[in-house]
């Protein structure tokens, strides 16, 4: 589709048309009405009299509801305004339209209003891949409604349409014969409902906890979701926009899994993602945990609900792991692809256990450690017992499914993101660096869940000694002496270094595994201008064969990943890194209407002077959403220590001072004040 | 008569406490559908506990399935979500626990796992 695209969604739930309302997919476009990893409409367009509509204005006005205003005919410079013509578009159950259409004439006028309305019920795979669809079509007239279908052996789909106006059916839309006074005007309510059937009986496809909501009540919840999250003043007014962005994205990427109860975590990103993914969860979560500390319980119970519990070659599933991606179409139901859930990653599962310990220092709730005691155990296990492929004591991975399964089982999970300085591609197994850095993160961790919560002092000293052995062979066996910096990863059954210089280095410095006489070497390596471009730090650096500054992991610049890259320079003392970078990030945001995308080109930031967004880059993208929050974390320095918040503010200068008020933990609410200080070299935008 | 569905759940129950489930707490009942005859197990979940019964008292999760089907599922040949997905079976009720009902079931048969490099050298 050509023009800009205009989205409402809810969960996993969303329609992408154009400006008029009007979808018009082809097999391979993302737009249409998905929900639950299928297109449930791929057609819907509105004539009057035959006329298409052409768009006036569009009114975004929350993320689950849109407004369009149309005229008939294409859009000239003169418009023959006699009518106009209304759709307010809400998600509801699938979603709802009120279709408004004025006589603003002197004369009565007698129209032919009509919706088209078909479905390919596309799986978004099929959608990415452009695959064929192997079952049935079906289309049919039942009580008043159009039901469109799809029917693959006891896989069925349906799309059923209604509408409260009386109108004439047909298999592919409804008809509507309107007679209007002068300066009157008519209306219809359009139902538009995915459902499945399972046994026989017709159901709507939407989770539970999330069915019958109205845009009323979803309005409400987002009212409340906005004032439960701390209060943020700044002297630097686009902070204030990206804050108020960042929040509203997170609650419209919020969706409740069926095991998730009326609770909700969030789905990875807008329009291929939209759904679990285990690290982006967790990311998500952690990243606004300061903020709205919610979304981390539901992620832990979610995940632990579905943590591993066999040996499973098609699905990468080993005991204790924790998945990477969970899909609804028809291409898991037929396993054709192995998202039922699939657990193709490496990193999940030690997240997982960090993710438990710093929920417990922002919440202060030792109940859930205690009641996840088991699933944080299982999860250890798996780093030692079938996460170490090398036999080195390093979590590496080698995917057992090799049709379907990801080759790289880390965030940089695209095919060639793992390579040489040369550009050569290595062999597996390959345990990228940062890998040992979240096992070693959650080893220390769970050793003070254990020593505090599990009263299981004996566990607690083998954790910890196997976290200080883990970083001592990882400073030997990661660190290239000639270059001062750490391997990308080890690969191959000998487990030879790979010595491109990418971001990964960067994700080190939060968890502590560096050593100490090691940090300035990375710290200068990132700030280089080989990595950092001016608005954050490339994914590989410029000076490798690998570099394109728009691959998607060998060369962009993603705000999440310089998130934690940020929080790990502070850690090391390096304040003035951290607010450039932040500031970096931050500075982006505006071009993009606040909101961060999920990664932009590499170009230096002096030649394109705007950051250039990768081409097919998710958004929202959830944990971009989180990443100002982290961000404003990093910068006024933000940390639980039992009962109390600690403050230690390093803003730059031109952000002036910023407030966060009532920030949510242990303590209460607590209040943290930050004041400009910190010159900040990094080109300004004008 | 001892049918295979009998023996999982006979080994079920006499595995009484399962640590991984300690978060967990429920009725689940799994209709199993023969032609013309439906046979009941209800599992309870208590915190790690787990107890098995035939009654068909309240539920908070109800699962209807065919027997065949759950033949093929407790020897590892079919995972229930993608069941679940094409429709061949109904859930009522707390998907939670039928979750951890898929969590019981054994892996497929003849996996290869992980298998160590280093180990595989080793053995040459």
């Amino acid at each position: 589709m050509n023009g800009r695209t205009v989205k409402v969604l809810d969960g996993n739930t969303f329609v992408v048309s154009d400006e008029s309302g009007d979808i018009e997919a082809t097999p391979t476009d993302p737009t249409g009405l998905f929900a639950f990893d299928t297109r449930f409409l791929s057609t819907w367009v509105l004539t009057v009299d035959g006329t298409r509509l052409s768009p006036l204005s569009v009114d975004d006005l929350q993320y689950f509801e849109t407004r369009f205003f149309c005229v008939p005919g294409a859009a000239t410079v003169y418009v023959d305004a006699k009518l106009s013509v209304g759709r307010h578009r809400t998600l509801h159950n699938g979603f709802v339209e009120d279709i408004v259409i004025n006589n603003h004439s002197k004369d009565p006028v007698d129209l032919k209003v009509r919706i088209d309305a078909g479905s390919d019920f596309a799986d978004l795979f099929d959608v990415k891949n452009n695959t064929p669809k192997k079952g049935a079509h079906l289309a049919q007239v039942e009580d008043g409604q159009l039901v469109l279908g799809y029917e693959r052996e006891s896989f069925h789909r349906e799309t059923v349409i209604r509408a409260d106006q009386p109108a004439q059916i047909d298999e592919h839309g409804l008809t509507f014969q309107v007679r209007l006074q002068p300066q009157q005007r008519w209306t219809t309510k359009l139902n538009v409902t995915p459902t499945a059937r399972r046994r026989g009986r017709r159901l709507p496809l939407v989770f539970g906890s999330r069915a019958g909501r109205t845009s009323e009540d979803l309005d409400a919840e987002l009212k409340q979701w906005h004032s439960q999250a701390p209060k943020l003043r700044s002297d630097w007014e686009p902070l204030k926009r990206i804050y108020q962005r960042s929040l509203t994205d997170l609650a419209a990427l919020r969706f409740s899994p069926e095991v998730a109860g009326a609770a909700s975590m969030p789905a990875a990103g807008l329009p291929w993602f939209m759904s679990m993914f285990g690290r982006d969860a967790i990311v998500t979560s952690l990243q606004a945990i300061a903020f709205v500390p919610e979304l981390t319980a539901t992620t832990i119970r979610v995940l632990a609900r579905w943590q591993g519990s066999v040996i499973d070659d098609f699905r990468d599933e080993d005991p204790g792991r924790i998945l990477h991606e969970m899909r609804y179409g028809e291409s898991a139901a037929f396993g054709e692809q192995p998202h039922s859930p699939y657990y193709g990653a490496a990193d999940a599962t030690p997240m997982f256990v960090i993710m438990l310990d710093e929920y417990e220092q922002w919440s202060g709730d030792r109940a859930i450690v205690r009641q996840f005691e088991q699933a944080a155990r299982a999860a250890l296990n798996w780093i030692d017992e079938y996460a170490d492929l090398m036999g080195n004591g390093y979590i590496s991975y080698q995917r057992r499914n090799a049709d379907t399964g990801l080759e790289n089982q880390c965030w940089k999970d695209s095919w060639d993101a793992i390579c040489y300085r040369d550009g050569r591609i290595p062999g597996f197994p390959r345990a990228t660096c940062e890998l040992q850095s979240w096992a070693y993160s959650a080893k220390q961790r769970a050793a003070r869940l254990a020593r505090e919560v599990w009263d299981d002092a004996d566990y607690a000293d083998r954790l910890e000694r196997e976290a200080e052995d883990l970083k001592a062979r990882f400073n030997r066996d990661f660190w290239i002496a000639d270059r001062q910096y750490y391997a990308l990863a080890l690969a191959g059954p000998d487990g030879d270094q790979v010595d491109a210089l990418s971001s990964n280095i960067g994700l080190l410095l939060w968890s502590g595994i560096v050593d100490e006489d090691k940090a300035e070497a990375v710290a200068a390596h990132l700030m280089s201008p080989e990595m950092f471009s001016g608005w954050g730090v490339r994914t590989l650096a410029t000076t490798e064969a690998s570099y394109n500054p728009v691959g998607y992991h060998v060369g962009t610049v993603w705000p999440f990943d310089n998130a934690i890259i940020a929080r790990g320079l502070r850690r090391y003392g390096f304040h003035q890194e951290a607010a450039r970078i932040a500031t970096g990030i931050l500075d982006a945001a505006p071009y993009f209407d606040g909101r961060l995308p999920e990664a932009f080109a590499g170009y230096p930031r002096e030649e394109t002077k705007y950051p250039v967004q990768y081409p097919t880059a998710c958004s929202p993208q959830a944990w971009s959403a989180s990443t100002p929050l982290s961000l404003v974390r990093t910068l006024l320095g933000l940390d639980p220590s039992g009962d109390h918040l600690i403050v230690n503010p390093a803003l730059p200068e031109h952000i002036g001072h910023i407030e966060l008020l009532d920030i949510p933990g242990p303590w209460g609410r607590m209040d943290a004040y930050g004041r400009g200080r910190l010159t900040v070299t990094a080109q300004r935008m004008e | 008569m001892t049918t295979p569905t009998k023996t999982f759940f006979d080994d079920l129950a006499q595995r009484g406490h399962v640590p991984w489930l300690e978060a967990e707490r429920g009725r689940l009942r799994l209709e199993l559908v023969d032609e013309d005859c439906v046979q009941l197990w209800t599992v309870a979940f208590d915190n790690g506990d787990v107890r098995v019964d035939r009654d068909d008292s309240d539920a908070d999760a109800v699962v209807r399935v065919d027997r065949a089907w759950f033949d093929r599922a407790i020897t590892g040949e079919e995972k229930l979500m993608p069941a679940v997905l094409r429709g061949e079976i109904s859930v009522d009720g707390s998907y939670g626990l039928v979750v951890q009902l898929s969590r019981l079931l054994p892996g497929p048969p003849g996996q290869s796992g992980p298998t160590k490099a280093r180990d595989d050298r080793r053995s040459e």
